[in-house]
């Protein structure tokens, strides 16, 4: 946006403020804009897989739980209801 | 080693300790180390945690003993925060690692959790090195091992000789501080550093070992090299992170006694609580 009010941005800042050639100074600005992109990314894909973790983490806990509540998965509460029987 | 609380220990029976066993493809051997764990630890409870495993690792585990299978392979940091997550929803007050390769000895948790309950240590570490144990180790692990010794007693001050032993128990508030954020990769030499900036309190045992004798090693020889590498600059970046912030309560306490009430905790990342209703 910055660069559509003003199109001779980048040439000014590369020749008055840091001296260098314009061309140089493009390929500075797209390299930083890039990192920032992938670092931005990373920094989702981190989060969420962090997210994942706990998630998979909770329902793995979870169906042990209802795996123990089965009465085949229990043996006492299958010979009691068998005797019971 | 310390021994002026012993007067302050509690009697095993009052506590409950849970013995976390994590698996992965470990169908050779985990039917042996979890009868073996039945008949040394009576009345210890036990939890595998199988962490994707794509053999019949899982029917291979006795009848009656809980199994906490995740839906895919999170490594042994998430496998193992699952089971801490587990202890701190479920009351435990210890927890012990203990490999499903049957390396680590029924008999020693026992003497691990007696050192943890004289009171003056958070954490007791099961160590290979601390006595002299005959425990043979590749060169390249050996090399790594002492490596990151160097580098933990370096960053922290501490001397540890086994800094990569997975045999280890926690009391309360490590179990609480570990369902809380746990190291993911590979958490052992982590964990002692970050837990001793946080300024709990590490200890070691010696102990004995068995060589494995199925299924394949987490660290393969030819990744040693690597795995040095990549624990050397997870150490460096642990100096400036802080995984358990003091003051604030990181798992809601009093915790359910089962999880048919709600499930309450504080989410690491973004901060916020969660609540699961099941």
């Amino acid at each position: 946006m910055g660069l559509a009010f003003w199109p001779e941005g980048v040439d000014w800042v590369a020749r008055r403020v840091l001296g260098i050639q314009y061309n140089t100074f493009a390929l500075i600005c797209v390299s930083v804009f890039l990192f920032l992109v992938v670092f931005e990314l990373l920094t989702i894909v981190s989060v969420q897989d962090q997210k994942i973790t706990t998630l998979a983490q909770l329902v793995a806990i979870l169906m042990e739980k209802q795996k123990l509540a089965e009465p085949e998965h229990r043996p006492e509460i299958s010979e009691q209801s068998a005797a019971e029987t | 080693m310390h021994r002026s609380n012993r007067h302050n220990l509690k009697p095993s029976a009052a506590n409950r300790n849970l013995v976390i066993v994590p698996v992965f493809n470990e169908s050779g051997s985990i039917r042996k180390v979890i009868m073996r764990l039945k008949r040394a630890l009576p009345t210890f409870d036990l939890l595998v945690i199988d962490d994707g495993s794509t053999d019949d690792t899982v029917r291979q585990v006795p009848m009656g003993v809980p199994v906490v299978s995740l839906p895919f392979n999170l490594g042994i940091g998430g496998a193992m925060q699952t089971g801490y997550r587990y202890a701190a929803l479920h009351g435990y007050d210890v927890a012990v690692q203990v490999d499903g390769d049957g390396q680590h000895r029924p008999g020693e948790v026992r003497r691990l959790v007696e050192r943890l309950q004289e009171g003056d240590l958070d954490l007791v570490v099961g160590s290979r090195f601390l006595a002299e144990t005959h425990y043979r180790q590749s060169f390249v692990r050996k090399f790594g091992s002492l490596v990151l010794r160097r580098i933990i007693r370096r960053l922290v001050g501490m001397d540890v000789t086994d800094c990569t032993s997975g045999f280890r128990a926690a009391n309360r508030k490590v179990i609480l501080a570990f369902a809380h954020w746990y190291p993911e990769d590979y958490p052992e030499p982590e964990v002692i550093l970050l837990l001793r900036r946080a300024g709990f309190r590490i200890g070691e045992l010696g102990v004995r070992m068995r060589h494995r004798r199925t299924g394949r090693s987490s660290i393969s020889l030819l990744g040693g090299l690597f795995y040095v590498l990549k624990v050397t600059v997870c150490l460096l970046l642990d100096l400036v992170r802080d995984p358990w912030p003091t003051g604030k309560v990181m798992w809601h306490e009093p915790l359910p006694e089962s999880l048919s009430t709600d499930l309450r905790w504080s989410a690491p990342a973004a901060g916020r609580s969660t609540t699961a209703h099941v």
